[in-house]
């Protein structure tokens, strides 16, 4: 059964408004970054092909809004996803201290069967922005992801492509592991067979 | 025989069928529609003040009654001759005539009251956004009222002389949303606040993005397409709008027209255009940016996608032009799940999107083709019970209850072959799946019996169905007395032996089948075998060990149908092909045809050739009956007889309690030449009800 075509993987990009999760997803998949801020309004929809350890797989990139009135979307959002991407601003501090309610609040509305090892990954963006404006060090949010159960971490800048790439391959590798984990086993056994009784018997004709 | 009062009634209802009685005519007058009333006092003016929904539930039509009633004819004009009549006089005429003299008006208001269409069935079009086609200024968004519109390049010339007839008075009536005002404010922030859904192609990859207004300013008012521009707030007002309505409608009826000459028009260009039905799937010359234009181009699609917005199956276009296009119509229907107010369609251009939810299935078609909300769902239902047949509804229950986010793909891989013949079947119009009935090869009674008989007499324990199909035609069923075989079931199975060469070329195949309509949870297994060409048997067990078996029943079968001089008889019915439309009246005007016989769930039709030899004048014929179909199907339409006149053809479509007949003419066809061929054929028929039909008998019929 595995042996068919390519997997979808539905991943979230969730984070607070303006730490760059539009840019990196566009870095990502039309490697162009734009410095001027436009909010994203509702969610955006990007779809890239990349090879996992030589399998083909789509990626389908959920982007959503980081403003708070447009978080109504919720279950239709969060519902089905392999790998949920957590973003902050390395120079905002605010914005990393909310990681753990976009986390509580993805658990919530996707309730994903086991929690626990649900895949995160851990992004801080905006790492090109000189080090005295840096408000979050690399010690504590790494000493975070320890603490949610090793998530993966990485920082980035979309702005200058630095481990954009390398980011969404272990996004992409952990959702697809995800996907994988439960895999239907094709069990199409007795259990489905339509028992039709004794009412076939043979005298059925009136011909 | 009681008295029959024969009343003429014009359909000027803009709701009831806006997008038939627009296109029907393009010089004279609009449809006709006849009703026969059976009343206690003879005469037109009889039924007046019982003519609300009472006479409309009396209304019936006799069997073997001439329909053509030559009193009812003096009583009101109609013109015979469609060339004469004034293009701007007559609409009024109708209207004015049909409002003072027919009692039957009465039903058409109320009809509306009856079934208000839900009240978000049809949000307002998103507005939508279309790359630059030029692709000089791949940043500058265009828009467009139609995320699916032609691109230009493949526009013929004249189409776009139509844009701008969605703000006309006919815009209300092709999407006919009568709003009860009181749900909708209830609940504003639910009704579809997509001010912006927009699609913009950066280099390449492609991308869209779906908008959720928040602003207390897009509220109802300004988003659903309020059919009256009244200030009528409160929700009991609703009949009087509706009525008002009329009244505006009758007013712009004169605009109306000229619109419904371009509507016309546009139909034909639609239907003209071989180009746009090019269903080739050579898309690998293409460039990204030309399989997306093309893929907008398609006049129909059908979607199947997962709740968690991943895709199960999509007719054309490849994944990566597809998944975002999957996740913006999860978002929009799960936007209105969280109100427990499910949607169901909406419009958008010139296309309806009609959408059904099975449990974490979402089904969607989208289509410019005209097909009524009720006609989409009948095909949308086809594709579900395609998937179940495949994977059971037990299977596909549980791989989503344990994982929402499961690629339901990776278990039908293989079989969207079969997807994709039902689709185009679907795109091409086929009259089983409009009438939801079978259709049977024509052979002599006792033929028929012959092969029954040998089928039964082969059988064994483990048999439950046996069938023998021909060019996608029954020639003979056996089943179980206790059980039935439904309709969709075998049009399925039907579809999948012939659409797809899987089970073609003469060996034997043993697979399990889900037949969703006898017993959707689990597998029966089938053994096919084509013995001819085109001719198969397909034997369906419930035991899953039984191919040898069955293998022996075939072999019995086949030897005996062999010694009996069945098999040559089949192939030359095959060969033969269906009969003409003039072997039953000699010079007929009736060119084609479409007769269901309601008890037997069975239809008969002759053969295409002469007429509607060509892809492109089948498709256009099969538009018109799908059209004569929604008329006479319509929520709530009491029509018994309705009348079409069109600039190329003259059409009725007549309802009985018993059977369903569609008849095309030439152009200027009199109506009671028309009507009296039409009785002509239903005589014909009932004569050779034994030949056309599988009828009678427990096992060999149809519940």
């Amino acid at each position: 059964m595995s042996s068919r075509k390519k997997v979808l993987l539905k991943v979230i990009i969730l984070g607070d408004s303006g730490v760059g999760k539009t840019s990196l997803m566009n870095q990502y998949v039309n490697k162009k970054f734009s410095a001027s801020y436009k909010a994203t309004i509702g969610a955006d929809f990007l779809t890239k092909e990349v090879l996992v350890d030589d399998r083909l797989v789509t990626m389908q990139i959920w982007d959503t809004a980081g403003q708070e009135r447009f978080q109504s979307l919720g279950v239709a959002f969060y519902r089905g996803a392999d790998c949920c991407v957590l973003v902050y601003d390395v120079n905002n501090q605010k914005s990393f201290e909310t990681l753990d309610s976009w986390r509580d609040e993805f658990l919530i509305q996707a309730s994903p069967r086991d929690a626990d090892s649900f895949p995160f990954v851990v992004i801080g963006n905006k790492i090109d922005v000189d080090d005295g404006k840096r408000q979050v060090h690399q010690k504590r949010a790494m000493a975070f992801c320890q603490g949610k159960g090793n998530l993966p971490y990485f920082e980035t800048s979309a702005k200058e492509a630095i481990n954009v790439e390398q980011a969404f391959e272990v996004i992409a590798r952990h959702a697809l592991a995800q996907e994988e984990a439960e895999e239907y086993t094709g069990d199409f056994g007795s259990s489905t067979i339509v028992d039709i009784g004794a009412d076939s018997e043979n005298d059925g004709c009136g011909c | 025989m009681d008295l029959y009062s024969k009343t003429i009634n014009m359909v000027v209802t803009p709701l009831k069928d806006i997008s038939d009685s627009v296109n029907s005519s393009i010089s004279n007058s609009a449809e006709r529609t006849w009703k026969l009333v059976k009343g206690d006092a003879p005469g037109p003016s009889a039924p007046a003040e019982g003519s609300s929904s009472d006479t409309a539930d009396m209304a019936i039509v006799p069997e073997s009654t001439e329909i053509t009633p030559p009193g009812a004819q003096e009583g009101v004009e109609t013109p015979s001759d469609p060339t004469l009549e004034a293009t701007d006089s007559s609409p009024t005429d109708d209207t004015t005539q049909s409002e003072a003299t027919n009692p039957t008006t009465d039903v058409e208001p109320e009809q509306e009251e009856d079934g208000p269409p839900t009240p978000r069935a049809n949000p307002p079009p998103p507005q939508t956004s279309e790359t630059d086609e030029s692709g000089s200024n791949p940043r500058s968004i265009q828009i467009t009222e139609d995320y699916f519109t032609r691109p230009a390049h493949l526009d013929l010339s004249g189409a776009s002389t139509l844009r701008g007839t969605d703000t006309g008075p006919m815009a209300g009536g092709s999407c006919p949303v009568t709003p009860s005002l009181e749900r909708l404010q209830s609940k504003p922030t639910t009704a579809l606040s997509l001010s912006q859904v927009h699609a913009n192609n950066d280099i390449g990859s492609s991308r869209a993005s779906i908008i959720i207004p928040y602003t207390e300013s897009s509220s109802i008012r300004s988003l659903v397409p309020t059919l009256d521009s009244g200030d009528n707030d409160v929700a009991g007002m609703l009949g009087e709008i509706l009525n008002e309505d009329n009244v505006a409608f009758a007013s712009g009826y004169g605009q109306a027209w000229a619109l419904s000459r371009q509507m016309e028009e546009e139909e034909e260009l639609v239907e003209d255009s071989d180009e746009e039905w090019d269903e080739s799937d050579n898309e690998d010359e293409l460039s990204e940016d030309e399989r997306i234009m093309k893929w907008r181009s398609r006049k129909k699609h059908f979607f199947i996608l997962s709740s968690a917005g991943k895709p199960v199956y999509s007719r054309y276009g490849d994944e990566s032009v597809v998944s975002q296009f999957m996740g913006v119509i999860q978002t929009i229907i799960s936007f209105f799940q969280e109100g427990h107010d499910p949607l169901k369609s909406f419009t958008a251009g010139k296309h309806k999107f009609t959408i059904v939810q099975e449990g974490h299935l979402y089904l969607v078609a989208v289509s410019s083709l005209g097909e009524t909300d009720a006609q989409l769902r009948t095909q949308l239902d086809m594709l579900y019970t395609q998937v179940l047949s495949t994977l059971t509804l037990t299977t596909v229950s549980k791989v989503f209850s344990e994982r929402e986010g499961f690629d339901l793909r990776r278990l039908l891989g293989g079989t969207e072959v079969f997807l994709d013949g039902l689709s185009d079947a679907m795109v091409r119009g086929e009259p089983n799946i409009l009438l939801g009935s079978l259709e049977c090869v024509k052979m002599r009674k006792h033929v028929r019996e012959k092969i029954n008989n040998i089928l039964l007499k082969c059988r064994t324990s483990n048999l439950l169905y046996g069938l023998i199909i021909a060019d996608g035609r029954l020639v003979s069923v056996i089943r179980p007395k206790r059980h039935s075989l439904h309709p969709p079931d075998l049009q399925l199975f039907i579809s999948m032996l012939f659409s797809a060469s899987t089970f073609k070329g003469g060996g034997e195949h043993w697979t399990p089948i889900c037949l969703p309509k006898f017993n959707a949870k689990g597998f029966l297994h089938a053994y096919i075998c084509f013995f001819q060409p085109e001719i198969a048997l397909v034997l369906i067990s419930p035991t899953r060990e039984a191919f040898f078996e069955m293998k022996e029943v075939k072999d019995n079968i086949i030897d005996q149908l062999d010694r009996a001089g069945s098999i040559p008889i089949i192939e030359g019915a095959v060969k033969r092909g269906r009969y003409l439309a003039s072997d039953l009246i000699d010079g007929t005007v009736i060119q084609h045809f479409l007769y269901k016989s309601k008890a037997n769930v069975q239809f008969t039709m002759p053969s295409f050739d002469q007429h509607f030899s060509s892809p492109h004048a089948r498709r256009r014929l099969m538009v018109l009956y799908q059209r004569l179909h929604a008329a006479v199907h319509a929520r709530n339409a009491h029509l018994k007889v309705h009348h079409s006149i069109r600039r190329r053809s003259v059409s009725l479509a007549w309802v009985t309690p018993t059977f369903e007949l569609y008849c095309v003419a030439g152009a200027g066809t009199p109506r009671n030449v028309l009507a009296k061929h039409a009785n002509s054929i239903v005589g014909w028929i009932k004569r050779e009800e034994e030949r056309l039909f599988i009828v009678g008998g427990a096992v060999c019929t149809f519940d």
